[in-house]
Parts: structure tokens; C-alpha cells; sequence
């Protein structure tokens, strides 16, 4: 069985950086996710198998990964990592990282990008 | 250009810029394996956190829990509990931490030859000539399979080898068949006419 490879867009790269230097927290908490998720995925194969709370299901196959299960002490923005596994070629595409407030229009970007 | 990774491990390790950071995300994914492990194992098995609860008698809050704690808050009854839910058999094993990779796979051969022997002893036991059959059915598959896994490393190794000496060239080279009006064309061979 073909092993996924993660892809980073460049939007996914800047808003990371931007994540890691003003929200670290939560980053930390949507990559810990993000792994569960990545691990799940290259040993099972196929999306569809892996549920769980923190992954949300968006239209046209996009997924958003939340912060859920992060640092406890500290409260968390709601933030989202939105992806799009493209099962044909094996590639969990990062797109971008936003919260609650830019939901809206991260979503149309996901959309306009897969 | 988008770029590639492996793994998130790989990539928190490319894209951060701050060392602890960077030092802080990779602790907390170490810290976490056998939780995501009992993640995956829920996923494998198609349940859903709240079938798994309702089949360990718990709550559904104390499935997204365990697989989300850290490894040390994990105990042998966790472990033990999930293995039953989901029907599995809990094995533990410990090996020295300066245990080479390849005296790892030197151990996983002596372990296949041992459950090899095992299943052969069961064939010559039973002199069923259906279970004969089946283990040697077997035999020759896993033969295929791990003859397969070996060639696969090599193919990758001589890709290498060929890399750092600056060399492109295909493991096996097919020449495309002869083209016979080429080769008249060409005045190679002489026409039958």
C-alpha cells in the first residue's frame, strides 16, 4: 500500500509561522491532532476509517482539525487547520489555519484551492 | 512550490522557526504514541468513541481522554480494557534502547522462522492434507512477500547509489523493440525486395 505524503501549500507555510509566533498554543494543540490524525491515516489508508472529535467535515472533502485536547491550564482559541486529503493520489494537502472568526472565508479558500 | 513531508514530525521541524517551540510540539508528540496508538486501534476496528464507551462501560469523555493523554498516564487496565473492547490480545515487550535497526530486523527473522516452524510442526501433526496444502500455500506467499520487501529496500539503495554518483540511469534498461523500416531506411539491412 503507497504511503500518504503530507503537502504544505505556501498560504498553510505563512499562516504556520504567523500561528507559531502569536498563538503557540494553539498550534501546538492542532498538530497534536494533526499527528493523531497523519498516523492514523498512513496505516489505515483511506479518510473515511478515522473518527474522531476533533475533525470536522467540511464540503467537498475538506477536513478542518481543531484545537481539542490541548494545554488545559491555558484557554484556547478556537482555531482550525483545514486540509483536503486527495485519497486518488495519496497527498494530505495543508491548506491553511484560521479560527472561528475567519471560518467563512478560510473555507472558501479551500474551496477555491483543491 | 508546495512542499513535502513525511510525516508531522518532519514538518514541525522544517517550518518552525522557534527552537522551543519546535522542541516543545516534538515532546508532546513523543509523550503521546501509545495514545495514539489506542486512537488508531478504535479507528481500525470502526468504532466510533462513543460505541467503544458504551462497550467498556465508561463514558465517551473518558475514550477521547485516553486517546489524547500522555503515555505515563496510562495504565496496564487502560491498555488491558481497550485490547478486550476490541478484541485483541495486549502484548508488552521491552528491548535495550541500544538496540541497532538492523539487529531489530535480525529478530523479526528469527521470530518468522519460529512461527514458520510452528506452523509446519502443526502440519506434519495433523497429516491433513487441506491444512498441508494451506501452509504451503502460505509458505510460498510469504516467500513472494518478504522476497518483495527486500528487493523494494534494494531498488531504493541502488536509486541512491546512482543519485550521489550524479547518474540517472533506470535499474533495467528494455531497448525498444527493432523497427525494421528504420532500419532499411537507415540502409542497416538490406531490403528483401
Amino acid at each position: 500500500m503507497p504511503t500518504w505524503i503530507i503537502k504544505a501549500t505556501n498560504r498553510y507555510e505563512k499562516d504556520y509561522k504567523d500561528y507559531e509566533k502569536k498563538r503557540p498554543n494553539e498550534l501546538i494543540a492542532v498538530l497534536n491532532n494533526l499527528d493523531t490524525y497523519c498516523n492514523a491515516l498512513m496505516k489505515l489508508g483511506h479518510p473515511l476509517q478515522i473518527k474522531a472529535g476533533f475533525i470536522h467535515h467540511e464540503p467537498k472533502g475538506i477536513k478542518a482539525i481543531d484545537q481539542k485536547g490541548g494545554k488545559q491550564k491555558v484557554k484556547l482559541e478556537q482555531t482550525r487547520l483545514y486540509m483536503y486529503p486527495d485519497c486518488e493520489n495519496k497527498i494530505l494537502r495543508l491548506l491553511t489555519i484560521g479560527n472561528k472568526s475567519s471560518q467563512k472565508r478560510d473555507i472558501k479558500h479551500c474551496l477555491d484551492n483543491i | 512550490m508546495d512542499r513535502e513531508f513525511k510525516n508531522v514530525s518532519d514538518m514541525i521541524k522544517e517550518l518552525s522557526t522557534g527552537q522551543e517551540f519546535k522542541d516543545d510540539s516534538l515532546k508532546l508528540l513523543r509523550k503521546k504514541k501509545l495514545s495514539k496508538y489506542l486512537f488508531f486501534l478504535r479507528c481500525e476496528s470502526n468504532f466510533t468513541q462513543m460505541e467503544l464507551a458504551e462497550k467498556l462501560g465508561c463514558s465517551q469523555g473518558r475514550i477521547s481522554k485516553l486517546e489524547n493523554t500522555h503515555d505515563e498516564s496510562l495504565s496496564v487496565k487502560d491498555l488491558l480494557d481497550y485490547a478486550k473492547a476490541l478484541d485483541l490480545q495486549l502484548e508488552v515487550g521491552f528491548r535495550k534502547k541500544s538496540v541497532k535497526l538492523t539487529d531489530l530486523i535480525k529478530y523479526h527473522v528469527f521470530k518468522i522462522d519460529n512461527c514458520l516452524r510452528r506452523l509446519t510442526s502443526l502440519a506434519k501433526e495433523k497429516q491433513d492434507k487441506a491444512i498441508v496444502e494451506g501452509v504451503t500455500k502460505f509458505c510460498i506467499e510469504a516467500l513472494a512477500n518478504i522476497s518483495n520487501l527486500i528487493l523494494n529496500s534494494l531498488v531504493d539503495l541502488k536509486k541512491i547509489e546512482q543519485r550521489t554518483q550524479g547518474r540517472t540511469v533506470d535499474l533495467i534498461h528494455i531497448s525498444p523493440p527493432i523497427d525494421e523500416n528504420l532500419l532499411k531506411k537507415e540502409n542497416l539491412i538490406e531490403s528483401k525486395e
